[in-house]
């Protein structure tokens, strides 16, 4: 009697042996995939960013980049609900190295690390009129390549191809040949982000 | 030389400098730094642990965004956090059902005290400068760097002071105070806000929280009160250590100044997607019916909040169209709600309590709305669809508007039931 009730249960003898169920401390799940880095590109070392452009309007919130259902999954689950509300199966069209190109106050809201997301996607950088701080710092932290410039949508259609300079803040057309000038970061920023971000840099001093 | 306001002052002292100004870039020490729930679900953030931590007497871990758990992978958020805690020795731990929102935990447990520099990866953290310290949301990769480092950079922003005149009329509190001011400053982004003022002495340090909450909206990036004695009087309760308040310059420099009348107040709700110079009279909205109402959230579930719901609800029921879901701020506060006979009431009225901390706030749990519904809601931000599915609606009014309104099923000012 004893016996069938622990079969139907699917316990087995060497389950009962295992220490887990009952003890104090339970081990904190493992992360099967450490490094899955998805179409993540590495940062230019000289600082040229060179990709094709998607763009969107102004006052994108960090709601939209990464809703709150996506908040605590592997980002490999979570890409696909990027801008979901605003264009449904984006996720799914970008390819490695691309660069979104938005409109003023880009990543109203939550400071949810939406740059890693975009930057796993293949979004190789992110050009705005404007970009919220809380964005500003999470890009600096995952290694993602930003630059502010007022009005830089009017010379661009989507699909063209952008080259910006981290450094000097010169950004082209490559397809048209127009060219207009943003506002760099200041370059110990900027040296962060190319090394990486500070996820790198912890890494590289071996704290994570 | 020109002096400081309050949180350059901060910012110098934990950057071991005399004097910071705006657009230096600096780097700070922190006296604490909050790790969430989350943090041990995000990828960047602390889903993996850290080999190596600077202090763990800095760290202090709160369980607010997901409790208790929805998912079996939230719940794994909560197994890390346990292990994360044991293994570096984290003594400032608070666990499901012994916390709350961190911004109602980190001042009410003495972990945010005046004139110290606190950072936590939450976007409102900068309301908790209402105690008079430096408070910064950081998101989730700056403070696992900071948490391993002890440090990280800030650009320093030029301030703000905001005055207060006058005293609040009655069914208005310190969310009508923030509609009245998003709709007179609108977007500050890239600054800080301080506050000042006569009519202080009569806001009450909760009120000080939704409105320092809310300038998070506005685009602050530090939002600081000076210590006078409601300050001192709520630190009485909390710590007998020693305060070190930190109080402006006579001659610091602010790079604008308002005056908001506290007499003038009147209570308001704001539309979506966005607070700033989109607040109207809730009067003038009475032709919006509402499916649900919520009382959440570090700037609108205080014990004020519940009372002032408790009050308007007290022996009533509200619309039979409506249901209302009411999360207190935190354990604490739930307890004295219930004490006070706040609950009950809220209860007998037809509204259900969830568990205390950030609820329904960031649209996971706790009372998500179906498509094309509206929530009118004490929560902190209102872009579309930020409470469940894309279509829904969320109107941001103080806790005495959204009771007001779940009585009778649409938008109403409180002084109007």
């Amino acid at each position: 009697m004893t016996v069938s009730r622990r079969i139907f249960l699917g316990i087995t003898a060497s389950s009962l042996a295992s220490p887990l169920i009952g003890s104090a401390a339970i081990a904190a799940p493992a992360e099967k995939k450490k490094n899955d880095v998805g179409n993540a590109v590495p940062v230019p070392k000289d600082g040229i960013i060179k990709g094709r452009v998607w763009i969107f309007g102004d006052g994108i919130w960090a709601d939209s980049l990464m809703p709150a259902e996506a908040m605590t999954m592997p980002l490999g689950e979570a890409k696909a609900h990027c801008l979901s509300d605003i264009r449904p199966g984006w996720a799914a069209q970008v390819k490695k190295g691309d660069i979104l190109l938005a409109g003023k106050e880009f990543g109203l809201g939550s400071a949810r690390d939406a740059s890693a997301l975009l930057k796993y996607m293949g979004i190789q950088a992110i050009v705005a009129e404007s970009m919220m701080p809380f964005f500003v710092r999470n890009c600096v932290n995952s290694g993602v390549p930003l630059m502010e410039c007022p009005n830089v949508k009017s010379i661009f259609k989507e699909g063209d191809t952008l080259e910006f300079n981290l450094h000097t803040g010169l950004i082209k057309n490559l397809t048209t040949g127009k060219q207009i000038q943003g506002v760099p970061m200041p370059e110990a920023i900027n040296d962060i982000i190319i090394e990486g971000g500070t996820a790198a840099v912890l890494k590289k001093e071996g704290y994570t | 030389m020109s002096g400081m306001t309050i949180i350059e002052k901060i910012l110098a002292a934990h950057a071991g400098k005399d004097k910071v100004v705006p657009s230096e870039v600096i780097v700070t020490k922190f006296d604490k730094l909050c790790i969430l729930d989350a943090n041990f679900g995000m990828p960047p953030a602390f889903r993996t642990q850290p080999k190596k931590i600077y202090d763990p007497e800095v760290n202090v871990i709160i369980f607010d965004h997901m409790v208790p758990p929805q998912t079996a992978s939230d719940a794994d958020c909560g197994t890390r956090a346990r292990a994360y805690r044991d293994h570096f020795g984290v003594k400032h731990f608070y666990d499901i059902g012994r916390g709350g929102i961190a911004h109602y935990v980190m001042p009410a447990e003495g972990l945010a005290l005046p004139g110290t520099l606190i950072g936590n990866s939450d976007s409102h953290t900068a309301g908790v400068g209402a105690y008079n310290c430096g408070a910064k949301g950081l998101g989730g990769g700056t403070l696992k760097y900071a948490i391993c480092k002890g440090d990280t950079w800030f650009k320093v922003c030029p301030t703000i002071l905001v005055k207060f005149e006058g005293k609040l009329p009655p069914n208005t509190s310190g969310r009508d105070v923030f509609f009245k001011m998003a709709n007179e400053i609108g977007m500050k982004t890239n600054h800080n806000f301080e506050f000042g003022g006569s009519g202080l002495k009569n806001l009450t340090m909760y009120d000080r929280q939704a409105i320092a909450i809310q300038t998070v909206e506005l685009g602050a990036e530090f939002s600081t009160f000076p210590f006078d004695e409601v300050t001192e009087e709520f630190f009485k309760k909390v710590t007998d250590k020693p305060l070190h308040p930190v109080a402006p310059d006579p001659d610091a420099v602010y790079k604008e100044t308002y005056v908001i009348n506290l007499n003038e107040v009147e209570p308001q709700v704001a539309l979506p997607p966005k607070i700033a110079n989109n607040c109207k009279p809730a009067r003038e909205l009475s032709n919006l019916p509402i499916n649900q109402a919520t009382l959440a959230s570090c700037a609108g579930s205080s014990l004020e909040d519940l009372k002032r719901a408790a009050d308007i609800l007290r022996g009533k029921h509200i619309h039979p169209g409506v249901r209302m879901i009411v999360t207190p701020g935190s354990v604490k506060i739930m307890q004295e709600a219930d004490e006070a006979g706040y609950l009950r009431d809220l209860i007998a009225a037809g509204a259900t309590i969830t568990s205390p901390g950030c609820g329904a706030c960031f649209g996971k749990h706790s009372g998500v709305l179906g498509e094309n519904e509206r929530v009118i809601a004490t929560v902190t931000r209102n872009p579309r669809g930020r409470l469940g599915a894309k279509s829904s609606e969320v109107l941001l009014a103080s806790s005495a508007t959204v009771a007001a309104s779940a009585l009778k099923g649409f938008v109403t000012d409180p002084r109007d039931v």
